[in-house]
C-alpha cells in the first residue's frame, strides 16, 4: 500500500475495511488474564500499592467453575477486541480456540455440578436448573 | 435477546461481613458511575450507533457491565448477609433498612437513588462514545477510592478485577472514538483554485 492510497483511506473511510491486519499482542496466559482482569498485557495498569489477587478454588465444584470462567473471560477478551478488529486473521483463530475450550469446559462442569444454562438443564425430576447454590450465594 | 449463565465473571468469596464496605460499595450498583448506569447507557446507545462495530462493541460491553453489576450486588449481598440491627446501626444504615430492609436496592453510597438520568445518551455517536471513556475513567477512580478503603483480600481481589475491566472498555471505547472521528469528522476543506 503506498502514502496516497493509505492517505485516502484517511478521507475515505469506507475503502479502507478490508485491508487484512496483522498486529502483534502481548498476551496473559488465561490463568494470569482471568487473575488480572486483563488478556492483553500492554493494556495492564497496576494499582499503587496494590498487587494482584490469586484465585484459590476451595473445592472440586469452585475449580471446575473457574475454568468455565477462566476460557470464557479469554474469549469475552478477544470478542472485544474482535469487535474493533474483526479482520484479525489470528485474533479469530484464537477466538475460536478458547470459545472451544469454553464450552468443554462448561461440559464438563455440567456432567458433574448441574446445569449453568436453562438450555442445558436435563428433564430430569426435579427440574434441574432450579436448584442451588446460585451465583451470588457462599458455595463451599 | 440475552441468555442467563449460572456464575459469576469471577468468583466472590466474602468470609467477613463489613456493613461499612457494603455501604460504599453499593455505589458501584446504582450510584452515578455503577455498572447498572453504564450497562444502560450502552445498550441503550447501540441503536444509534453509525455502524456494525459500534452496534457489536456496546452490545458486548453492555452485557459485560450487567455480570459486573451482578458481581456488585453479590458483594453487598455477602457483606450485609445476616446482619443484627446492631450491626446496621453501626455502620449509619438505618435509613436504608428502613425503606428497604436488607434487599438490594441501587443506590450511590449517600444512599441517592438510582436515575435514568445516568443513560446519558445524545444520539451522536461521538458524544456518546465520549461520554462511555469519561465514565469508564471515572468507574475506574471509583474502583481505586474502595480498594483504598479495605484490607480484606476478598474484596480487593474483585474490586481489582472490575478495576481493570474499566481500563480494558476505556481503550476499546477509545479505539472506537478515533475510528468514529476520522470517519464522521473528516477534513472538509474546499479545494480553492
Amino acid at each position: 500500500m503506498n502514502i496516497l492510497q493509505n492517505n485516502q483511506s484517511f478521507f475515505n473511510p469506507y475503502i479502507s475495511n478490508n485491508v487484512s491486519v496483522q498486529r502483534n499482542l502481548n498476551l496473559f496466559d488465561p490463568q494470569e488474564a482471568i487473575m488480572l482482569g486483563n488478556l492483553f498485557k500492554d493494556l495492564y495498569m497496576s494499582y499503587k500499592g496494590f498487587s494482584n489477587y490469586c484465585i484459590q478454588p476451595m473445592n472440586q465444584r469452585q475449580k471446575a467453575l473457574l475454568d468455565v470462567q477462566m476460557y470464557s473471560f479469554v474469549a469475552h477478551e478477544i470478542n472485544l477486541y474482535l469487535d474493533i478488529y474483526p479482520d484479525d486473521q489470528k485474533m479469530i483463530q484464537l477466538y475460536n480456540d478458547f470459545a472451544k475450550k469454553a464450552k468443554e469446559a462448561t461440559v464438563a462442569f455440567e456432567q458433574q455440578f448441574g446445569p449453568l444454562t436453562v438450555a442445558d438443564s436435563t428433564t430430569e425430576n426435579p427440574f434441574q436448573w432450579v436448584q442451588g447454590p446460585w451465583p451470588w450465594e457462599h458455595q463451599q | 435477546m440475552w441468555t442467563y449463565s449460572k456464575k459469576l465473571q469471577y468468583p466472590i468469596h466474602i468470609k467477613n461481613k463489613d456493613l461499612s464496605m457494603a455501604k460504599y460499595i453499593i455505589t458501584q450498583f446504582g450510584g452515578p458511575n455503577g455498572e447498572l448506569a453504564a450497562s444502560m447507557r450502552y445498550i441503550t446507545q447501540r441503536y444509534t450507533m453509525p455502524d456494525d462495530k459500534g452496534k457489536a462493541l456496546l452490545t458486548d460491553i453492555g452485557t459485560e457491565e450487567l455480570a459486573h453489576m451482578e458481581m456488585i450486588s453479590t458483594m453487598v449481598y455477602q457483606l450485609t448477609k445476616d446482619a443484627t440491627i446492631d450491626e446496621i446501626k453501626a455502620a449509619g444504615l438505618q435509613s436504608n433498612y428502613t425503606e428497604h430492609g436488607v434487599s438490594l436496592f441501587p443506590t450511590d453510597s449517600n444512599g441517592v437513588p438510582f436515575t435514568a438520568a445516568y443513560f446519558a445518551v445524545t444520539g451522536d455517536p461521538v458524544a456518546d462514545i465520549a461520554e462511555n471513556m469519561a465514565a469508564e475513567q471515572k468507574a475506574r477512580a471509583i474502583y481505586e477510592n474502595l480498594m483504598n478503603q479495605t484490607n480484606d483480600p476478598d474484596l480487593l481481589a474483585p474490586l481489582s478485577f472490575l478495576r481493570q475491566r474499566e481500563i480494558i472498555h476505556y481503550e476499546r471505547f477509545k479505539e472506537l472514538y478515533e475510528e468514529y472521528i476520522k470517519k464522521y469528522y473528516q477534513p472538509d476543506i474546499k479545494q480553492c483554485s
